[in-house]
């Protein structure tokens, strides 16, 4: 018993290595060993529009490593939001609820040590009664001494259905959503256990007919801790502009983001 | 004069950032195989499996970063998680302990 007990402790305290996921919105080319397993709870905020809004998503994903340099994740996701709405100068109060099902593959290129920089290929597609999303992502980080950046190129493509009264039928038309995505992240390790930093996030929607209409710049603090198997990202975002307008976009975007997650590394 | 001053400054700033991008782990030569008497595939190849094992999961301590005894710690640690048998271990090892701090 009592060398079983040692044994546990040998596998879980006290190693010099740290899992490196440091950031919320930003990814980094790291993926899990060949069976390696990962729980991760997810929890987006995100309040603040013209009127009253304040929306929660959680996202509960598991994640295993497949060998090869080869990831894949399952996540279950819940949305719900409750805001004030204007229609013809009539408020009125929205409620959404939304379940949907992602699955995402990554594989890792370059190493951010060994080689240049790091790189790797994402994709993530997501499944609900109404909408079907496509999410690719272009992954680079490099670690520089007790400072790691990373930068990712993202492009989604959701397909919603549009549920439109025809007489006594109801049609079903498909509206489709394009966003590109820049973020870029950066921390500084202050302990192996603890790295502080920072997180901007750009967002670029497009219209049906390809208009381009809005690019909202986001950026905020983040942290990172790990304790023995554990560990928790932090990461306020703040809205601090839109690039294609003036001031801050509030009718499709919030004032404030904050993302929470909190894993266990089996 | 200003411009090339300033094209100077740029030539500087990325000349700083290619050298800080530049692969920072270091490739066993015929010298380390020579001091340490392994053969020099066997440090090549340890350096393969440990960027190949331990790299995916985290980022990569350079081997100078500790002595050859903290290796030895550190690697059977992280055994387990790494997914390496024995065999695999010892030549990680063997190649981190060649470049270890003294």
């Amino acid at each position: 018993m009592k060398k079983l007990l040692i044994l546990l402790i040998l596998i879980n305290f006290g190693n010099l290595y740290a899992q490196d996921r440091l950031f919320t919105y930003t990814y980094q080319s790291t993926v899990l060993n060949k069976s390696q397993k990962e729980i991760e709870i997810w929890t987006t905020l995100q309040t603040g529009r013209n009127n009253f809004y304040r929306g929660l998503g959680h996202r509960m994903e598991f994640e295993v490593g497949l060998g090869g340099n080869l990831q894949t994740s399952f996540y279950l996701n819940y949305d719900y939001s409750k805001g004030i709405v204007g229609n013809n100068g009539i408020q009125s109060i929205e409620n959404n609820t939304s379940y949907s099902f992602s699955n995402e593959w990554k594989y890792k290129l370059t190493d951010p040590v060994a080689n240049a920089f790091g790189s790797a290929l994402y994709f993530e597609y997501t499944l609900s009664p109404e909408e079907t999303e496509l999410e690719a992502k272009l992954i680079f980080d490099k670690q520089i001494g007790r400072t790691v950046h990373a930068f990712n190129i993202v492009g989604e493509l959701a397909f919603e259905k549009e549920f439109v009264p025809v007489g006594d039928k109801i049609q079903v038309e498909t509206g489709k959503e394009k966003v590109f995505e820049l973020n870029y992240a950066f921390a500084y390790k202050v302990k192996d256990d603890l790295s502080l930093g920072f997180e901007v996030f750009n967002e670029n929607q497009f219209s049906k007919t390809n208009e381009w209409e809005n690019s909202v710049l986001s950026a905020g603090p983040s942290l990172s801790y790990n304790m023995n198997g554990y560990w928790l990202n932090l990461t306020f975002m703040p809205q601090i502009t839109n690039l294609k307008g003036s001031g801050l976009e509030l009718s499709s975007h919030e004032k404030l983001q904050s993302r929470l997650i909190f894993s266990y590394v089996f | 004069m200003y411009s090339k001053i300033r094209i100077a400054g740029i030539v500087l700033i990325v000349s700083v950032l290619i050298y800080r991008c530049s692969a920072a782990l270091i490739v066993p030569t015929a010298v380390d195989a020579q001091k340490t008497g392994t053969p020099l595939s066997t440090l090549v190849q340890g350096r393969e499996m440990y960027i190949g094992h331990c790299g995916s999961c985290h980022y990569l301590y350079l081997p100078e970063k500790l002595t050859a005894s903290e290796w030895n710690r550190e690697v059977n640690l992280m055994q387990r998680k790494a997914k390496i048998n024995d065999d695999q271990k010892e030549v990680i090892l063997k190649y981190l302990t060649a470049k270890s701090r003294n």
